[in-house]
This record gives C-alpha cells, structure tokens and sequence, in this order.
C-alpha cells in the first residue's frame, strides 16, 4: 500500500481490488486500530458529510472509534494506515429512528397466537421448511379457510415472503397473485425459518408500559442487524412495538461492532400510539365474542375504540400527576406504579415522548393531547412536545405539525399499503410528503421501519429524491436529522471531527439505482468490505 | 411549421382526452386510430437508447404507419408527420413483460389439466394492472395462466390498452402453460404422473380419432371395413384435419411435436412456458419436452432455487424467464443461517438468453421494471445486458424480437420518453407510444396526479 506504483494500480483498477491490496497489507480486522498509531486515513473520490457541501476527492482520518479530521488536502499523519477507496463515495452511517427489529427469539407464545389467529402481523416473516411444518395450522384460519371479512385482517403471507402451504389453491387471496408451491424443504421461500419469531416487544399485561425496555428483550446477534449494516444503516432506534397505547423504552443500537459497545442508550423516549394499532395488534383488544368463549378476559382489555385510546394516554398522566401531588390512583386503567415515575419525567421533559398516528385525524388528537397535558414542561425542553412516528397522513395537517413544532419521523413511502399498512390506516398516502414536510418547513427524517433491502432506509431515500427531495435533503434526513432527533447530535450521523466513525462507501452515488453499499465502518472498525 | 405546430397541439388534445378516458376504462384504441392517429409521427432531438445499436445523444426517430421507419441524427421530417419534441428526454423501447398472470380475474383454476383455456376469455381490460404498466413504461405484456397449475392455458400477448382483448391483443398466444413444480395439494408424484396421463391420453384420442376418420371415409365410399383395427389407425391418420380434433385436445396437439411413432395432423403449432420452480424440476421438465417435441418450443419460467441447475440450463441452452424476485435466500435448516445469492449475475454469466419481470407490485421501486434492471448493474450484470433483459431478450423469448424490444428501424413504434436515463430512479416515465400513438402521458395520469398533490385546502382543521 505504502508503494506508489501499487497504490495507482489498485486506483485503477476499482475499488474491490484497492480493498484486496489493503486487506492484503494490513490484514482484515479493524482497521485503525491494528495500526501502531491507531489512526487511519480513508480516502475516496467524494465525502458527503451530512454537515456541509460534498468535498471532492476527501479524506477521513480516524482515530481511536472516532473521526480526527476531514478535508480534501490534508496531511497524513506519520504512519497512519490508508484505506484507498478509489471512486467510492462515503457517506455517515445511516440511521433508522424507528426501526422495527426482528429479534429473532424463537416465540412459542407467539406461535400459539398464531394459530389462534389474529397475532400475525407478530410474526415477522415465517415461511415453512417442511410440508407439515407448523404453518399449516396458521392457514387453517388465515389463508384457505378465513372468511373474506378476515382475510382481510391478515398481512399477505405470500408477500411476506410465506410460501403457502399445498392446501391453498391458485391465487394468494390476499394480494390476488398466484401462489408459488410450497417452499423446498431446507429452502428459502422469503426467509424461511419454520419457527415463528418475535418481532414485536409488546407486553400485554398492562396498556401503559413505560417502565419496559425494549433493550431488555434485544438480542444483539439478530440477522436483522446485520442485514441493516449491509445497507449502511449504522444506527437505530429500537422500536417497541405500537400495540399498546403507552408502549415501552426505545434504545438506540449500534447495527454491528463488538456487542459490548452496541448500545448507545438503553432506556431512551417512551414511545405512545395514537389510532387503531392497540385496538387491532395488542393480543386482540377485541369485544367479547362468542367464538371467543363469550366471556370478559384479559384478552378483552380496554381500549377497544380511538375514544378508549385517547383516554387511556390521558388518564395515565392525569393519575401520575395525582401521585406526584400524593392522591391515591386507582381504577383498572391505572398506570403501574413504576410507570409512573417514568410518565412524570415525559411530563417534565426528561425522558422524550414519541407518538406514532398515520391517519391525519390521530395526529391531530395526539397534538391536541400533549398540548393538553404539557408534555415535555410548559415550554418543552426539547423544543417539541412528542415526535411524530409514521405520519402517513402528515401531509394533511403540515400547519398543525409546523405550529406545534412536531418533528416527524416519516415512511416508509408506499403507495399499495399491505402488512399491518394495509388495515386502512395508510390507504390514503401521498408520494410527496417528504417533499411537503420540507416545504412545510417541518424538521423530519426518513424510516423505513421494518421494510427491508430494496425498500430499506437507504431505498426510502432514493423514493424521497424520486419525488422532489435532492440528494443532499435526503442524506439529512436518514443521516443528521435522526441523528438529532435522537439528542446525537454531532456524535452519530455527520462526518465531523469528533464524531464517532460510522462510515459507508458506495459503489457509485449514495441511494442511486445503481449504487449499494460496499464498505461499512462502525466506530473505527471495518465492519463490512 | 405553423401547420405541424396546430396539428400538434390538437394531437395532444385528443391523446390527453384519450388517456383520461382510458384511465377511466374508456379507450378505444381502434376508434382513437380512426379519428385522431396520425399517420406520421417524429419524435425530435431526445437522447436515444436504442438497445441494438450505439446510443444517439441527439437524435429524431419516425414512425409511419405505426412501425418506425428512421432513426438517426437530423432527419428529414415529412410535412405532415406530428412533431413531439423530446429534446432533453431519453427514448427508450417500450418494455416487455414475458409473462405475467395480471389482467386476468384469477390466475389459475381449479382443475388441474385445462389445455383448452384460453386467456382470452378473462382478460379484463380494465384491470388496474394495465394502468399500472402503462405507467411503468411497459408496452406488451404476454398475460399467461399462474403456475399453479399441471398443463394451464395458452396465453395472449397483448398492449396494454384497449377497450376489450381483440383492441389490446398484439399476437395470439405463442404457448401453454406447464408446471413440473407441483401444484397446490399435489405433490410431484402426482404431478408428473398427471403430465405423463394427459400425454398417454393424447396419443390414445389421437389414435382413436384415425381409426374413426379411416371408418368414416370407408363409410361415405360405401365400403367395408377391410383391414384391422391397428392397420385402420395407420391410414387414418393422413384422413384427420386440424378441425377433427376436439377443444379439449387440441392445443395439446398444436403443443407436441411428432417424436417416435406418434402423428402430426396439420394444425398449427404452440410453444411451451415451463414452471421450474426448484432445481429439481428442470431435468424432469428437459425429459419431458424431449419426449413430447416441444424442446425447441420450450421457455422455462425459474422459481428462485432453479438457478442451482444452471449447468442442465446451460446444456438445455432454452430460455429462461427470471422469477420476480431477484434475491434467493438459501437457509440452512439447522443454523438458519441465510446465504443469498443475486440470480441475474448467475444467469448473465451463463451464456443464456434471460428476462426480467416486474418486481413485486406492492413494492414501489421493484415493480418498475428499470429499476429490477439497475439492480442488476448493481450487482455487477453489463448495462447492455441488463438494458436487453427489459427488452429485447423477452420480445426474444415471445417470437417478436422482429417487432419489439429495440429503435429500430422496421420495428413498432412502441417507445416510451422517460425523463431521463432508463436506469436512474428519478427518472419518471413521461409519455408512452404504442405502433406510434400517445397512450399515457404523465401529466394526464389522474392516479399519479393524486399520489403527488397536496392536501386539499381545509383538510386538517378540527372543529
């Protein structure tokens, strides 16, 4: 590397090659840190830094996890291993600020919900590995045997990636294309795993949570993880799950590096849900039905409308400030008492409050409602009241959101809503509200939550460039905008001095057609080459 | 130049009234050719990506009579022909989809073994899925039955407009549907033992259907029966017509070829499009086509796992349809452990004539069929070759690459203006003709008008 002629070689002749005779000279793992000096210089033909302009053949030296320096000319430090790039273009880490995360934690209860019916969208992406494989039971009520009205109420397996079983005839009934046999046994219809898993974290024993914390059910080593680092995506947050009206902690989670030092922030905002979800995805909230025993169970908890809703989160304030002034709490929708603690520090503005609403109506009621309650203090101290999750409908209340002062964290962008998306709460959404939230003046970011790969948080971005943002607003909003809204600013999500080195390259311009990731840095390790 | 400039305007009118109304699914492409199709259109200045051939930065093409008669750099423009100025746009062929079930009302039916269907007959021409491939830049669809099935139906290549499927039909169907891959409740046993009976079945009607005719014609010359049953069979056959033959044989007949011992009466023939859903499938699905003499009829439809015969593909050297899913995962049953493999590189690297189709159509970048092909440059495949898979390879594949798939001359005036370069996702496709008459035009389409406009004034306040 340190010879001249070798380095105009490798230059030449691509990037892969440039990285074979790096790896070749300073061995494979984690860069930068192997090195005597521990610091390394990267260079590449174009650093978008998410702080500035692009800078035109730039370099990154990094030392110790983090970055030193940033320039086009600068001067190399004695010493310092050089990662030469060629004509890759870096970018920050990207980050998903509400990222749903399939843990991967094999879930018997979930696969006993499952064939109950009415837990599917739990189940991430189950697909059989056997003819006889437990899924058949699942189809016995979600796919061939359902009512029409039901049937309706189920993701469609077969675009989750499902392979359907045998008994199912012709045509997939939820989304009308034809349905591939069943998946070969071993073989990989979607990610077949034959064991159902848990992808959702929501705690059913009670609708008021926050005293929970996703971090305490993360498993670090999920291929989920993996999958969101071969991206780019560096960073996330952790997403409990909206099936409860006040949900649980989020944690912000480093995608890749030593586990130890993946997570940021254990117990960050406490994250609520304004409209249908713990109506419909809570273990079903639903009336007493005579197919369901008839009777009054846990299964039939409140809420069971948006008028439930609304009441729940305000009659859980209203009973913490109660205990915080010494009156007694009762009643059955109490809020536990831990979670009170937890309620009067989203009140104070201590711990941050996030509400996810796509339909413009639930946005509505979720501002009416912090502004009610003086989420965040009587002048919010993070400048904002709660951040607004999804927003599907945001489109059509830009004034409200913009008067408020409600950042949004928006996406994914789809136009045929399906999975959970597709129970009538996204049915009505726009291509262009990144577009409009920009022009609104509204701050938000981009999500691709649980979507993946070509509709992954890196793909979100290049259907936010295709209908009006620039390459550069949309860099911002999966990059320095998140990077904000999680209180990281400057230490995550821009390329600066002091910021932590979480670094992508791309074969090509970030979020082009063309391009994916190639290289991947997370604090100072290379993590994918 | 006033003149070719008026005309213009009112051509926009009437292809901007045509598509309001075909969007509603109102169009009628031949009454639209009666009244307002120009015989001569030119399309000037725009960048041109041909597919064969080296690009044109600046260049005009023309199209008369619905086939394109000149592509080049400044040409000459007839006086009369209308004029679309697509400076600063790229031209690109329109985009054909080798296969697809959308458009039909269900895919596959209920009974296993249905030869005799013909798409045809369920067709509906106002099906959203048209719209949508008009709005993604695709020109000719070969609508085909799903692959759930043991032998489907013959399929219908058509545009994808139209008011009913004689106006949208380009050709007829070029061949039936088969599935080795088992269908739904059957295993492969059964699936090819079914294959195999309806075959078996077929030289037995066949058979019967000589000695009748042979009967018949002694019949009609007053003679008596005078040779025996097999003899009768023997010179029977030269006696059947293509009428003979019974609906329920007769694309079966169309679809075999004459192998060892079996007769051909004169009828016309029909390719095969092959479900191979898994590796497995493929040398049954060889053997199959040897056997019966549609092999070098045969196209085979890939599942995801089919790639892993890419060896017995190569030595078959038939076409090969790529499944929409562009990624296979393989996982191992114990670990789970994922391996994905990109199957365009494999099947690029093989030497094969290969096609893309549509992604998944909830997914909004994947169901453009541009953006499965810039997958495909991003993962390594050359542009020309990702650029032919969305073009020319399948107009290959259908039997119609000497009407489709490239700006040539000779070839339909199917091409779509895209603002600009095919493989950029930004790039929106603006305006689409079919045999040289504006079909879509972007700022016309009420669906995308209404995926991209604000909220109207009012919406958000509450009482």
């Amino acid at each position: 590397m340190r010879n001249p002629t070798q380095r105009g070689q490798a230059a030449g002749s691509g990037v892969l090659i440039a990285l074979l005779v790096a790896s070749s000279v300073l061995g494979a793992s984690a860069w930068g840190q192997d090195d005597p000096s521990g610091t390394t210089v990267i260079k590449v033909r174009r650093v978008y830094t998410a702080a500035g302009e692009p800078i035109e053949h730039g370099m990154v030296v990094v030392r110790d996890g983090r970055i030193v320096a940033v320039g086009a000319d600068l001067k190399i430090p004695e010493g310092a291993a050089t990662i030469d790039l060629g004509e890759a273009c870096l970018t920050p880490g990207l980050i998903d600020a509400h990222a749903a995360i399939d843990s991967e934690i094999p879930d018997a209860a979930v696969a006993a919900g499952r064939r109950r019916g009415g837990m599917w969208e739990q189940i991430s992406t189950v697909a059989q590995s056997s003819p006889q494989a437990p899924l058949a039971a699942a189809d016995a009520d979600g796919c061939c045997g359902g009512s029409a009205a039901e049937v309706h109420e189920v993701p469609c397996p077969h675009q989750a990636g499902m392979a359907l079983p045998p008994t199912c005839e012709g045509i997939c009934p939820h989304c009308g294309q034809p349905v591939a046999p069943a998946a070969p046994p071993g073989g990989a219809a979607g990610f077949a795993e034959g064991v159902p898993r848990q992808r959702s974290f929501a705690e059913q024993a009670s609708e008021v949570t926050p005293h929970l914390r996703v971090a305490d059910t993360l498993n670090l080593f999920s291929t989920d993880f993996t999958r969101l680092m071969r991206e780019g995506v560096t960073t996330v947050w952790v997403s409990p799950d909206s099936a409860s009206v006040i949900g649980m902690r989020g944690a912000v989670v480093k995608t890749a590096g030593a586990a130890g030092k993946r997570v940021v922030r254990a117990a960050d905002a406490v994250k609520a849900s304004m409209g249908g979800d713990s109506i419909r995805r809570g273990a079903g909230n639903q009336m007493p039905r005579p197919s369901r025993g008839g009777g009054v169970t846990f299964m039939t908890r409140r809420p069971t409308t948006r008028m439930g809703v609304a009441w729940v989160f305000r009659k859980a304030f209203y009973d913490a400030r109660r205990a915080a002034a010494g009156g007694g709490v009762s009643g059955a929708d109490s809020p536990p008492a831990p979670a009170i603690d937890v309620l009067l520090a989203v009140l104070s503005g201590d711990v941050p409050l996030r509400i996810q609403a796509r339909m413009q109506h639930d946005i509505m009621v979720a501002i009416e409602l912090a502004n009610e309650l003086r989420i965040g203090g009587e002048s919010p101290k993070h400048g904002y009241r709660f951040i607004l999750e999804e927003g599907t409908e945001a489109y059509q209340c830009l004034a409200e959101l913009k008067s408020a002062g409600i950042p949004v964290i928006f996406g994914p962008i789809f136009d045929t809503p399906r999975g959970y998306r597709g129970f009538g709460e996204a049915n009505d959404p726009r291509l262009t509200t990144a577009t409009q939230l920009r022009d609104a003046g509204i701050r938000f970011a981009l999500t691709a939550n649980d979507l993946r790969e070509e509709e992954g948080l890196a793909r979100q971005a290049m259907m936010a460039m295709r209908f009006g943002l620039t390459r550069g607003e949309a860099l911002r909003a999966v990059t320095a905008v998140p990077a904000e809204l999680l209180g990281l600013k400057g230490s995550v999500g821009t390329i600066e001095e002091g910021a932590a080195a979480d670094l992508v390259a791309w074969n090509g311009e970030p979020f082009a057609a063309e391009s994916r990731p190639l290289w991947v840095m997370v604090d100072g390790a290379v993590v994918m080459k | 130049m006033n003149r070719g400039k008026s005309t213009r305007a009112s051509w926009r009118c009437v292809a901007g009234a045509a598509i309001g109304a075909m969007l509603g699914g109102m169009l009628a492409l031949p009454a639209m050719a009666r009244d307002g199709e120009p015989e001569r259109v030119a399309l000037t200045g725009g960048r041109i990506v041909p597919v064969v051939g080296a690009e044109i930065a600046r260049g005009d093409i023309l199209i008369e009579h619905g086939k394109i008669t000149a592509v080049g750099e400044k040409l000459e423009i007839p006086y009369d022909a209308r004029v679309l100025d697509v400076s600063g746009k790229t031209v690109f062929p329109g985009l054909v989809v080798a296969q697809t079930p959308r458009g039909l009302d269900v895919p596959n039916e209920m009974r296993p073994v249905t030869p005799f269907l013909d798409v045809y007959d369920a067709i509906d021409p106002s099906q959203m899925a048209f719209e949508e491939m008009l709005r993604s830049g695709v020109t000719t669809a070969h609508v085909i039955v799903g692959a759930n099935c043991v032998i489907g139906g013959v399929g219908r290549i058509v545009r994808p407009v139209g008011l009913s499927v004689d106006e949208m039909t380009v050709a007829a169907g070029p061949a039936l549907r088969i599935s080795i891959t088992p269908k739904g409740g059957y295993d492969r046993l059964l699936q090819m033992a079914t294959l195999r009976e309806t075959f078996a079945e077929l030289n037995d009607y066949l058979e019967r259907l000589a000695e009748k005719r042979y009967e018949e014609d002694l019949e009609q010359k007053k003679k008596k029966l005078d040779v025996g049953p097999a003899e009768a069979r023997q010179r029977g056959r030269e006696l059947v017509r293509a009428d003979d033959i019974d609906d329920q044989h007769r694309n079966l007949v169309r679809l075999r070829g004459e192998v060892g011992a079996a007769y051909r009466p004169p009828i016309g023939r029909l390719g095969a499009f092959v479900y191979c859903g898994q590796a497995m499938d493929v040398g049954p699905a060889v053997k199959l086509a040897k056997e019966y003499g549609f092999f070098d009829r045969m196209v085979i439809s890939a599942g995801g796992e089919t790639f892993k015969a890419l060896a017995e593909l190569k030595s078959a050297a038939r076409p090969v349809v790529l499944p929409p899913e562009l990624i296979y995962r393989d996982v191992d049953p114990i670990t789970g452990k994922v391996t994905e493999t990109f199957l365009p590189s494999r099947y690029a690297e093989s030497g094969l004539l290969w096609a893309l189709l549509p992604g998944e159509d909830a997914s909004l970048p994947e169901r453009f069929m541009t953006y499965q092909a810039a997958r495909c440059v991003r993962n390594g495949v050359a542009r020309d070759e990702a650029l032919r898979a969305i073009t020319l390879n399948p107009a290959k594949i259908l039997g119609l690459d000497a009407r489709l798939g490239s700006i040539e001359a000779g070839k339909d005036g199917n091409l779509i203006v895209l603002s600009g370069d095919p493989l950029d996702f930004n790039t929106q496709v603006e305006q689409v003709l079919i045999e040289g008459m504006l079909v879509y035009e972007r700022w016309n389409d009420p669906r995308m008008k209404r995926l991209t406009e604000s909220a109207p004034a009012g919406q958000g306040e509450r009482p």
